[in-house]
């Protein structure tokens, strides 16, 4: 039974691991696209490096977002004071199922903010007065980012571990 | 607090005043000259009258010379600038002043002369070193470069792909011709650099000989000397050409303290350019000019005045509703920031339009503040708002922002107060950490324990602002006349709403249907037959998934509110882990700065788009064009206007 007592702990483990883990590699891809288009546009002119360097830094919070839940659920484990605590199988999967709204809408909408980032270089490519209109496009992405951190926030919040 | 009148402008003067005319409509700023083109397509126009012909081209290659001259200085006498440039006041005598500007010309003239001369230099420097790059191959050889060859013996220097092997061809070469001698002078990854001394007798065959392996002669007919000494001489002349460019760019440099002139000058030649482009729409014949464009009503007595002093005809109509006159805004100074969220949607449109900034003024910044909720957050926002208006008196977008930034920065303070949030949950963390203590500051509410009452206060601003929606498209109707058909747009809707709210407090379904019929009674009203009508009405129903859809829309007021509180407190957290002051103090500062960032970006968004989408789907008609008059527009320098005497 003891395999039992302490498969709660690595489905916990495993959903803090999948919200940084995924997270993290939607952001590096979509920093990634960014960086790509912005490459481009400084070879034609270098004077729009710090607007290039904002556009691109956007879909980097996803991951932060990522790190801020694998925090917050190694906390809710005991992970920085107590100790791991060993959870049932039904405690674990809460916390797997609390971590997975960052992890898979971290994933796809750093992916999506990146392309329309890296859509907002070329923009500013032709038209640098544009900066506001590529940086709101690109906002506009971050709100479901920042939903996702929230509903998995909240949950974790709620448990007592 | 609405939108100005237009008066259709129509003017004919004489063709000497035309200058003065139009200096002095640019001062006075309140005219917009449009196109005459339409005009000349008509026969009894077009026998009359032709395009006013102008200077265009030469202003904008002005222009161009001195923003030349001034990007020139830029690299050259480079001075630290920080994001802001403060703009100078000047009086508008000292602006117009025409000997500066010639002056400035002249500098900018010198600075192009420099400029040509610095190119010039490049390029010869381009060449010499590509010269001196052939001939480093050929320094070993003590040959002059051009007489090369005597009476009976012909030399060639020339080269050989690198993979061609040199005994193969010396071989070849003694069996063919064997009065010829080959010297391998030097090799490297491509080629072989070779001397090939041949007699006369021998030539062809050798040539021959060479040729089979890809030999190619080098030639430097122009080149007396001996390989290193043509060297020497290059390097002596590339020594030259950088001192003299170093002459012309210390030229520049010494410009560097009439790099205001410039922009003065800069400033100065748009006007002209704004003006020039005016003549451009005007028809002439030779002896009078005619002018056609649009005149805001609140400078139509200062217009009159100014065309009393010139003989000339002028007539000031009311728009028909088939003309689209361009829309101007008329807010006091204090509320004018917030019309940089109206623009970047889109001006109302003149007719039938209404003027949205008061009545978006106090919502934006209310949900800019109950979305960006924290004392410090807003202290700071005010803070750093206030210094640059203060400090650089940024005009235009950039002024608005910074303004807009202040009333923004005061509303998320008063919200801060209520949820009690400094820099999120800071205070009660630095309490526990480092004190031992519990602390925390009197809150209202908390929206990290209570997040169901932020929502609910959420859902009930969205709904305000809806409701008062709906009352300004009464009001437009009213205004345009069609008061009946606004109450019957709304008031059905508002008799389903209260049937909702019998229902969800006492549970009596009725008004739910009353609510039902009188929608389908109305809403089908200008459909054409009773089917048409019923059919209208029925489907109007489906707008209620609409209502739903925008009153939940303002739950990302709680969203964003609590987002930004949550990622504040695990920086706090974060950083108060080792429990060291120092550690805390740096993850306090890149935290803070770092969420301070993303959420004034994604409150501001947000903050707008329930402006744009929600708010503005109830009453607003855009597709206003914006009005741009004849007017000064300087980017460098601050005009003081005094009024004529």
């Amino acid at each position: 039974m003891d395999i039992f007592a302490n498969a709660g702990t690595a489905i916990a483990f495993l959903g803090a691991t999948l919200a940084v883990g995924m997270a993290c590699a939607g952001s590096g891809k979509g920093v990634g696209l960014v960086g790509e288009a912005a490459a481009g546009v400084l070879s034609e002119d270098p004077g729009k490096f710090s607007q290039c360097l904002i556009l691109q830094i956007i879909p980097g919070t996803q991951g932060l977002y990522g790190l801020v839940i694998w925090f917050f659920a190694m906390m809710k484990m005991g992970f920085f004071s107590s100790g791991i605590q060993l959870m049932s199988i039904e405690t674990g999967c809460a916390f797997f199922a609390a971590c997975m709204p960052m992890a898979i809408g971290g994933l796809i909408t750093a992916i999506a903010q990146g392309r329309t980032a890296a859509a907002g270089i070329s923009l500013i490519a032709k038209r640098p007065e544009d900066m506001s209109k590529a940086l709101i496009m690109a906002i506009m992405v971050e709100f479901y980012a920042i939903l996702c951190l929230l509903a998995s926030f909240l949950m974790l919040n709620s448990m007592g571990a | 607090m609405a939108i100005v009148k237009m008066k259709l402008f129509r003017l004919i003067a004489l063709e000497q005043d035309r200058a003065a005319l139009l200096s002095r409509l640019q001062r006075l700023g309140c005219v917009e000259i449009s196109e005459s083109e339409g005009k000349l397509s008509a026969p009894e126009w077009a026998g009359l009258m032709r395009r006013e012909t102008s200077s265009v081209g030469e202003v904008k290659t002005q222009i161009a010379q001195v923003t030349h001259a001034l990007e020139a200085l830029r690299k050259y006498a480079p001075v630290r600038s920080g994001l802001f440039t403060k703009r100078p006041f000047m009086t508008e005598e000292e602006f117009l002043d025409a000997d500066a500007m010639g002056s400035a010309l002249e500098v900018s003239g010198t600075i192009g002369d420099s400029l040509s001369a610095i190119t010039r230099l490049n390029t010869k420097e381009n060449r010499l070193s590509g010269i001196k790059a052939s001939l480093a191959p050929w320094s070993a050889l003590p040959l002059p470069l051009n007489a090369l060859s005597t009476e009976h013996v012909t030399i060639t220097m020339g080269v050989c792909p690198a993979v061609v092997s040199v005994d193969a061809v010396t071989r070849a070469l003694g069996e063919t011709a064997p009065l010829s001698q080959l010297t391998l002078l030097r090799s490297d990854k491509e080629l072989h650099y070779f001397l090939l001394l041949c007699h006369n007798s021998e030539l062809v065959e050798a040539e021959d000989v060479m040729k089979s392996f890809a030999f190619s002669a080098n030639q430097f007919k122009e080149l007396s000397g001996t390989a290193a000494e043509e060297i020497a001489r290059i390097e002596k002349e590339l020594v030259q050409v950088a001192a003299l460019r170093k002459t012309e760019e210390e030229t520049i440099a010494s410009f560097g303290d009439k790099r205001f002139a410039l922009r003065h000058c800069l400033d100065q030649l748009n006007q002209i350019l704004s003006r020039e482009t005016a003549r451009e729409h005007l028809l002439t014949d030779g002896t009078i000019i005619f002018l056609e464009g649009w005149a805001a009503e609140t400078g139509l007595s200062k217009l009159e005045a100014l065309l009393g002093e010139f003989s000339c005809a002028y007539s000031l109509e009311d728009p028909t509703a088939e003309q689209t006159p361009p829309t101007l805004l008329k807010n006091p100074k204090w509320m004018k920031p917030i019309n940089m969220v109206t623009e970047m949607y889109s001006l109302p449109a003149y007719h039938g339009g209404i003027d949205p900034n008061p009545l978006i003024f106090g919502f934006y910044i209310i949900f800019f503040g109950f979305m960006f909720a924290d004392i410090g957050y807003g202290l700071i926002l005010t803070l750093i708002c206030s210094i640059i208006t203060k400090k650089y008196h940024p005009k235009k977008t950039m002024g608005y922002m910074f303004h807009l930034g202040i009333y923004l920065g005061i509303s998320a303070t008063f919200f801060g107060f209520l949820t009690g949030g400094f820099f999120s949950n800071s205070l009660t963390i630095i309490a526990e950490t480092f004190f031992g203590k519990e602390f925390a500051l009197p809150a209202l509410f908390d929206p990290l324990s209570d997040p169901m009452l932020v929502l609910m206060i959420a859902i009930c601003m969205g709904m305000v602002q809806l409701l008062v929606g709906q009352c300004i498209h009464i009001y437009v109707c009213a205004r345009d006349g069609v008061l009946l058909d606004g109450i019957l747009d709304v008031v059905p809707w508002w008799v389903l709403f209260a049937g909702i709210g019998i229902f969800a407090a006492m549970g009596t379904a009725t008004g739910i249907w009353v609510g039902v019929v009188v929608l389908v009674l109305t809403q089908g009203r200008h459909k054409k037959g009773v089917f048409g009508k019923l059919f209208g009405g029925i489907a109007s129903l489906y707008d209620v998934t609409a209502w739903l859809s925008d009153i939940l829309s303002y739950s990302r007021l709680m969203a964003l509110m609590l987002a930004g509180t949550v990622i504040g407190s695990v920086f706090n957290i974060l950083g108060a882990l080792p429990g060291n002051a120092l550690v805390y103090a740096l993850v306090f500062v890149i935290g803070h700065i770092f969420n301070m960032g993303i959420n004034i970006i994604g409150t501001y968004v947000h903050a707008a788009r329930l402006q744009y989408l929600e708010f503005f789907g109830k009453f607003y008609k855009e597709g206003g064009i914006p009005f741009r008059p004849l007017a000064y527009q300087t980017k460098y320098t601050d005009i003081i206007l005094e009024e004529e005497t």
